[in-house]
């Protein structure tokens, strides 16, 4: 008993000193400030406490299989199955879709696009044959369409669709995709974790 | 090869004669394989279509065009866009039927033709019948149930080669599971 909530206490730690050090340092007030006055803080001031981040990204096919996952800087722990969050992301995105769409005072062009939370914020890409793609990133990074259209085009295309042995609506195991997925992803002016720190 | 870089710069373009060459062998071996050319056009309708739903994506990543509104734009998009893409040609689009869903693609010369000639007893051999299937294909991939077939064909004698579209219902995406 006292063990495990030695270990609680030693897991708890590490973030809330890290917290209590962010906080130091940028806003003194940080409990009164709303989420997103607190974005606007962080775009308008030195670019160093900015900490644009990537954290993960979902590609899901148009029968909802999900054909790619992958995480970067995902530090909390899930308390789900994988395949349970596939599920609840397609099914998300699929109603966000269907709502979206009905609620539209006039025909729309681009559909949804991104929303977010006070915490992160999801940004969502769908091609005309129902290839669904998903990242999820921090506040501060502004529109990824163009970003998650040249991952359709230049490596979704380039390293599975013209790849015959990868068969298109199961997981994508190819070595080469995951890696040039990683390399263009960590490139990425967006990416720039940690800049600050 | 650089003679025809019209698409800036892609090393993996191919020479047309060797296209032509190559795909000739094909129909050749599939009629020599199945002696039935019904069974040929069966064939080359499943080679056409497996090629047609990967054709697609890497359609849609260059050309970049959004969804299409209407059949009509569809037809456009894939006469003035695609053909041109992939074949180096624009077919005309024209016979539209009153109801709007059925076009025919006319084409005054065709790539895979160019050294072809049909040996007697082949009238049923439809020998570019692999682009029937491409075109299903990579229509089925945007929510379209096409019928595609060919209705003259200048290698049996005709004037012109024509390839009729016919639209028979829009696909839906999956609703997944537990929702209605």
């Amino acid at each position: 008993m006292g063990t495990d909530q030695n270990r609680r206490r030693k897991v708890g730690l590490f973030p809330s000193k890290a917290a209590a050090q962010g906080s130091g340092n940028s806003i003194p007030n940080k409990n009164c400030c709303s989420a997103l006055s607190r974005t606007k803080f962080t775009s308008q001031f030195s670019d160093s406490t900015v900490k644009m981040t990537i954290y993960n990204f979902y590609l899901f096919d148009r029968n909802g299989t999900c054909l790619y996952y992958v995480d970067w800087n995902r530090k909390k722990q899930m308390t789900m199955s994988k395949e349970e969050e596939f599920k609840l992301m397609y099914g998300m995105i699929f109603s966000i879709k269907s709502f979206v769409s009905r609620l539209s005072p006039t025909d729309m062009k681009d559909g949804f696009l991104n929303y977010s939370t006070s915490k992160y914020k999801l940004h969502f890409f769908e091609t005309p044959s129902g290839l669904k793609f998903i990242m999820n990133t921090d506040l501060s990074v502004g529109s990824m369409k163009d970003v998650l259209h040249q991952m359709f085009s230049s490596i979704y295309v380039e390293y599975v669709v013209k790849n015959p042995l990868c068969s298109l609506d199961q997981p994508i195991t190819s070595e080469l995709f995951k890696n040039k997925l990683d390399e263009f992803v960590r490139a990425l002016p967006q990416f720039a974790v940690k800049a600050g720190t | 090869m650089s003679r025809q870089g019209n698409r800036a710069g892609d090393p993996r373009k191919v020479n047309g004669e060797l296209f032509t060459l190559t795909y000739g062998a094909l129909v050749a071996q599939l009629i020599k394989d199945y002696e039935n050319d019904e069974q040929v056009n069966k064939q080359l309708d499943k080679m056409g279509y497996n090629m047609g739903v990967r054709l697609i994506e890497d359609f849609l990543a260059r050309a970049n065009t959004g969804k299409c509104n209407d059949f009509r734009e569809t037809a456009d998009v894939i006469a003035k866009v695609a053909f041109k893409m992939y074949l180096g040609l624009t077919p005309v689009v024209s016979n539209w039927s009153t109801a709007g869903d059925e076009f025919s693609l006319l084409l005054e010369s065709n790539p895979l033709t160019e050294f072809v000639e049909l040996p007697p007893g082949h009238s049923n051999l439809n020998y570019s019948n692999l682009l029937c299937g491409a075109l299903r294909g990579a229509l089925e991939m945007v929510q379209m149930d096409v019928d595609v077939r060919f209705v003259q064909d200048i290698l049996k004698g005709d004037n012109i080669t024509e390839i009729r579209l016919k639209f028979i219902k829009r696909l839906e995406d999956a609703v997944p599971v537990g929702e209605d």
